[in-house]
């Protein structure tokens, strides 16, 4: 497994030579795709929330909002994912 | 090399932040059953794979002690993705590639199930984006 992991992230390092400019499909796809997949992502992390399940998943949803509102206001990531899993613990501990 | 790294790392650290609090959840997660610093090191160099470490934690929760309760510090995770997520937000003028991947994910998800879901969902945003690709200008996709 760690050798695998290793190979994948040393490979464009030994494919593509350092001085070039890279295809411009590749660059086309270093900008477009990351804020394409940190969505997909995000709803991976929340797969199993239930919209139609208020009730139970009411803590995550307010949590999601916690944190998108923090990291809007403060761009502070610590303090965003700081603040919002603290505050999920402690609804989910003391409330639930 | 040193050139290289000079204007490559500034583009990492949002991610590195990101990877910092994880990685104290992750060490909190190891200490709260039992297993030291030592353990979370060689685990974070050996396994080195994100999130399968959160649940290489679960498996030896089987014979933990638990000084403080930590349920609910896997949202770090969660957190960690509405973070980059913003971020992405942010740092790009073009919305239509996260609105691409919210949409395929969340169809993908009700389609194939939430176990099989994120690979479907991968290669259709990749195709999406690649027949996109006159849409969205390089320097219209950048601030």
């Amino acid at each position: 497994m760690t050798a695998v992991t290793a190979f994948l992230r040393f490979l464009p390092f030994i494919i593509f030579d350092h001085g070039k400019q890279l295809p411009a499909w590749i660059t086309y796809l270093g900008k477009a795709l990351p804020p394409a997949i940190m969505s997909m992502l995000l709803v991976y992390c929340l797969r199993n929330t239930r919209l139609t399940e208020i009730g139970r998943s009411w803590p995550e949803l307010v949590c999601v909002g916690v944190a998108m509102l923090m990291h809007h206001w403060k761009r502070n990531t610590l303090l965003s994912i700081g603040a919002s899993t603290f505050l999920y613990m402690v609804i989910i501990q003391c409330i639930l | 090399m040193k050139r290289i790294l000079k204007r490559v790392f500034p583009q990492t650290i949002p991610v590195m932040a990101g990877y910092i609090s994880l990685g104290i959840a992750f060490g909190l997660l190891l200490q709260s059953i039992g297993y030291g610093p030592l353990w979370a090191f060689l685990m974070s160099v050996f396994i080195y794979a994100g999130s399968t470490q959160f649940l290489a934690v679960e498996l030896l929760v089987a014979g933990g002690l638990l000084p403080f309760d930590t349920t609910g510090i896997d949202f770090a995770m969660t957190a960690l993705f509405v973070v980059l997520v913003v971020e992405q937000w942010k740092t790009h003028r073009n919305h239509l590639p996260a609105i691409a991947g919210f949409a395929v994910t969340i169809a993908a998800l009700y389609i194939f199930g939430a176990e099989r879901f994120l690979i479907p969902s991968l290669i259709v945003i990749s195709v999406i984006l690649m027949c996109m690709k006159g849409a969205i200008k390089p320097e219209e996709s950048h601030k």
